[in-house]
């Protein structure tokens, strides 16, 4: 261990909306929020947390998640983000149009 | 909501900074665990989630700039900067702050008397609409008489201007039920009197028509009363008061008890705090004698009646004093004044704002005055601030230079110097208001008789004015230096030991003309200071015609009912008491006056005898020029007490009661007497006709000037009777306050229901006569002292700072041989320039505004050339000193060491 792979450049935005997805399942730490999204990409994404925490701060600051302090599994102080309302909306609305772009990057790419 | 959750940001900044510390440190232990339960060792797992985890310390400044708000940040920054830049200067911060603290305090508490007295609304509806009504006809010096009640209903009925109008009437009462007897004032009031006001009564109801009219016994208190006399007690409806006093017709009334009906609101006054309770104004007096009253409401030439209206949209002071005017003019061809009434003042109205005529004329000139000039001395701090900005804005060009050079832009030099200055005004408007709190309560407690000056206080009104003055002082001193800085030519600064650049020259030259102003208001200041302190000299220098040195001064009410035989019964006691007190050890001399004061200018008719024995009458109003003569009770001991010098004749003897005599004062014998020998002749109090009772003249004394010691003294008489109060007049050796409770003591004796109203010494009940004047004068000469002194420190700062300037040129002129003296004449020469312009400028602007004070002075020219030689001699004994000390300072320079640091 130790030697991380950078992490592919992520399309702007994509980094919020993908936080946001994992919170659907429930609250989660910080340091859930990256673990899940490593399993889940199976190691493709890795974010570090010099992206994740201000990412945090930014989801914060629009309303889109709350921030309660609370016990981890070991018992250690950790801050837990739940989506509100506001978050699972803006998740919404982010999917489709990540799905539009996709769909239209595709579309491009099976062009000859 | 964005913007909400910064805002909260700011002020949880602390909060956000530890909960990412925390929550990353979570994050790099959790990272940890994992590694171990894949096998590390605990060191070697730590050490591997500190790498991976990197820079958490940028990762925290990232995620706390989410949150940021560039232009807030950036304003921090400066108020940060400029606050470290004042600590960093204690010595300058502090001069700074306290000079304009000095002046916004001043200015603040000035100005909260000017909010409390002329700027809250009264304590009544739409006061704006609110005028009083007055009789006024200044070729008589008529100027606020009251008017008859026939009179009045004319002009409510027959005027158009005026929703209503509304009687009102002062007395003396006494209120006796409940504890001790206590002396008050009350009003007399119409029906309506509280529906013109616009105010409704806090408990029960005001008076209604029916009330007015059937007579009631009834009365309104004023919420002071009811929380005095009832502990503020909710069932006071019903109850009774006990009361005597004045009748509405000025009449003795025996002691009555009275229903209460209502009570009037906190913060209601009329006309004045003093007045406790309102009575309806046809309230009969004397049980079984309205016929003699009767006549009174239908006498068209009294003047008893106070009036106020309320205007209608569209009506003016002006209009409604022209209509009024018109049907005057109607009046007094209907009802020419009839002989011997020659006291009735006419129908010639004159219609001003009730405020004006409750606060007064010249009081609100002198408080506006006061304002003027304390904005002066804030000015003239705000100019000595300004210049200290710019001695240190030449010390700072460097710093600013590097700064300019390392990317600042010139609009954020800007920025930061004026908030420099926003942080400075802001400490000293909070100094400003501490002292100002204090300062307002001397004011509060000053006797000065102004309506409402008690009632000063910092309220909202003044807080931002506070504030403001504040915000333009900081804008004044601030933005010239910061925009001096900035355009400065940094260039030149960095490359610098050129001392004389023409950054210097230029700011030498703003802080000269600085000075010069400076030194010009003070001036003007001065000036007008001058010119109260030397009316007030005046004054105090006026022969007031009696000694009151040693003499204690007593109000004496006696309840003596009014049954058969009371005037002589009353006349006994005042004479017991007149003897017992001189009996007192200490005491040389003893007697009453009915009022020692006089209020206001009276106008007793007067009919003479032509000559001794001979029946022909000479009227007053005939070939006698006849503008006012005062009549007052006396008791034989009078003179004496007061040390009035007796011209020709003799005093009262104690066996006169009531007797047809009189006493006569020098102007009386001025005015009337013609040059023959008054001594014996004859004259009737009255306009003769049917009435005639002749007193023969039996003494004469000196004048007094009881009127107050500005009014000129008033032809008077006095005659050996008593009324129920009267004013003693107690001469000791030594300290009249020494036999204040063997005086209360002897009047107990004689009277146990004897109230003692007031108990001064002479000199006291004096200096409060003049206790406006003194309040005027001692505040602006303080504040023209106070512009000296910072007009003073500025001449001191200008050739301090000229003289550092020129250090090198000095030393090597001292070098070539100049000795000190040359060096100080140098200096001084060029130094005294400015505050010179600044007299010439200050004297001839003084002398175009000084008469504005016109009314305020007293036997004084506002163009006095001793007052202007002595403010020009005072601004050169200030400036002279300042321009010496740092001249001389400079002139002890050594020219080796200056020349070797270059």
């Amino acid at each position: 261990m130790g030697i991380t792979n950078q992490p592919p450049d992520l399309l702007p935005g994509t980094l919020d909306m993908l936080i946001l997805q994992t919170l659907v399942a429930g609250p989660k730490h910080g340091y859930g929020i990256a673990e899940r999204l490593k399993q889940v990409s199976q190691n493709v994404l890795q974010v570090g947390e010099s992206s994740l925490y201000p990412a945090l701060q930014r989801l914060l600051l629009n309303g889109w998640v709350k921030a309660e302090w609370g016990a981890s599994e070991n018992n250690r102080r950790a801050r837990y983000y739940t989506l509100t309302a506001a978050g699972r909306k803006k998740l919404g609305s982010e999917r489709e149009e990540f799905e539009r772009l996709i769909g239209a990057i595709q579309r491009v790419l099976q062009t000859g | 909501m964005r913007v909400m959750r910064r805002l909260r940001q700011l002020f949880r900044s602390r909060q956000i900074d530890r909960d990412l510390a925390q929550e990353i440190e979570t994050h790099r232990a959790l990272l940890k665990e994992d590694l171990e339960r894949r096998g590390l060792t605990p060191e070697v797992a730590d050490a591997a989630s500190r790498r991976a985890l990197g820079n958490t310390t940028l990762a925290r400044e990232d995620s706390r700039h989410v949150w940021r708000w560039a232009a807030i940040e950036r304003l921090w920054q400066d108020v940060g900067y400029g606050a470290r830049m004042l600590r960093r200067n204690p010595s300058f911060t502090g001069v700074a702050v306290m000079t304009l603290a000095l002046g916004i305090g001043a200015t603040t508490a000035v100005f909260s008397v000017v909010n409390a007295v002329l700027l809250r609304p009264l304590p009544f509806h739409d006061p704006d609409r609110l005028v009083a009504i007055s009789i006024a006809d200044p070729s008589r010096d008529i100027r606020e008489a009251g008017t008859s009640f026939p009179t009045v209903n004319d002009w409510r009925t027959q005027s158009q201007r005026f929703t209503d109008l509304a009687i009102w009437a002062t007395a003396a009462a006494r209120i006796h039920a409940g504890g001790e007897p206590e002396r008050v004032a009350t009003g007399f009031v119409s029906a309506n009197f509280f529906t013109v006001l616009g105010v409704a009564p806090a408990i029960g109801r005001v008076f209604t028509a029916e009330e007015e009219t059937a007579r009631e016994r009834v009365v309104v208190l004023s919420h002071a009363l009811w929380q005095r006399r009832f502990g503020s007690e909710q069932e006071v409806v019903g109850r009774m008061l006990e009361i005597d006093g004045e009748s509405p017709e000025g009449a003795v009334e025996p002691i009555q008890r009275v229903r209460i009906i209502g009570v009037m609101p906190d913060g209601f006054f009329f006309p004045n705090r003093e007045t406790q309770f309102w009575r309806p104004a046809t309230l009969l007096g004397i049980d079984g004698k309205p016929k003699l009253y009767e006549r009174q409401w239908t006498d068209r030439h009294t003047d008893r009646w106070r009036v106020i209206g309320r205007l209608r949209p569209g009506g003016t002071e002006a209009n409604a004093a022209a209509d009024l005017n018109l049907i005057g003019q109607r009046l007094s061809e209907a009802f020419p004044t009839p002989v011997g009434r020659a006291e009735f003042p006419g129908f010639a109205t004159n219609v001003v704002f009730l405020r004006d005529q409750l606060t007064g004329k010249d009081i609100a000139l002198g408080l506006w005055l006061l304002l003027g000039s304390v904005s002066l001395v804030l000015l003239i701090a705000c100019a000595n601030v300004a210049s200290l900005l710019l001695a240190r804005g030449t010390g700072r060009r460097r710093e600013l230079a590097i700064r300019v050079a390392l990317g600042a832009a010139r609009g954020r030099i800007v920025r930061q110097l004026t908030v420099e200055s926003l942080l400075l005004a802001a400490l000293a408007g909070l100094f400003g208001l501490a002292a100002a709190s204090s300062g307002i309560r001397l004011f509060a407690s000053s006797t000065a008789g102004i309506v409402r000056l008690q009632d000063t206080s910092i309220d909202t009104t003044v807080l931002a004015f506070t504030g403001l003055a504040s915000l333009v002082a900081a804008l004044i001193f601030g933005v010239a230096p910061a925009f001096g800085a900035a355009r400065a030519n940094h260039h030149d600064s960095l490359k610098e030991s050129a001392i004389s650049s023409s950054h210097s020259r230029r700011t030498r030259q703003v802080r000269g003309l600085l000075v010069v102003v400076e030194c010009a208001m003070a001036v003007v200041l001065l000036a007008g200071a001058g010119l109260l302190v030397r009316s007030f000299v005046r004054l105090l220098s006026v022969d007031p015609g009696f000694d009151p040195r040693g003499v204690l001064l007593v109000r004496v009410d006696l309840p003596i009912p009014p049954a058969p035989g009371w005037r002589e019964r009353e006349w006994g006691a005042f004479r017991d008491i007149e003897d017992r007190i001189r009996a007192v050890p200490g005491v040389r001399h003893a007697g009453f006056i009915q009022n020692f004061r006089i209020a206001s200018s009276p106008r007793t008719p007067v009919t003479f005898e032509v000559a001794a024995g001979e029946a022909e009458i000479l009227n007053a109003e005939g070939d006698l020029d006849l503008t006012g003569v005062n009549v007052e009770d006396v008791t034989p001991g009078f003179f004496q007490a007061m040390a009035v010098p007796l011209r020709q004749g003799r005093f009262f003897t104690s066996a006169e009661q009531n007797q047809p005599v009189a006493i006569v004062n020098e102007e009386f014998v001025r005015r009337f007497m013609r040059g023959q020998n008054p001594i014996g002749r004859r004259f009737s109090p009255g306009a003769g006709g049917s009435k005639i009772n002749w007193h023969t003249i039996v003494g004469i004394v000196g004048n007094m000037r009881r009127q107050g010691l500005e009014q000129p003294p008033a032809p008077e008489f006095f005659i050996p009777s008593t009324e129920p109060a009267m004013d003693l007049a107690v001469r000791v050796d030594g300290d009249p306050a020494a036999v204040a409770a063997a005086v209360r003591e002897q009047i107990r004796a004689v009277h146990p229901g004897a109230i003692v109203i007031r108990m001064t010494t002479m000199d006291a009940f004096l200096a409060e006569w003049s206790a406006v004047r003194r309040f005027q004068t001692l505040l602006l000469a303080l504040f023209a002292v106070v512009a000296l002194a910072l007009a003073a420190v500025g001449i001191y700062g200008v050739v301090q700072f000229a003289a550092a300037q020129r250090m090198k040129e000095l030393g090597i002129r001292v070098a070539l041989g100049a000795r000190g003296f040359d060096l100080v004449r140098l200096m001084m020469g060029q130094g005294l320039r400015l505050p010179l312009i600044g007299l010439t400028i200050g004297l001839l602007g003084a002398y175009l505004l000084v008469g504005v004070l016109r009314n305020l002075l007293f036997e004084v020219n506002p163009g006095d050339p001793i007052t202007f030689a002595g403010v020009a001699l005072l601004l050169g004994a200030t400036a002279i000193p300042a321009c010496y000390l740092p001249a001389r300072r400079a002139a002890r320079v050594d020219p080796i060491v200056v020349l070797r640091n270059e």
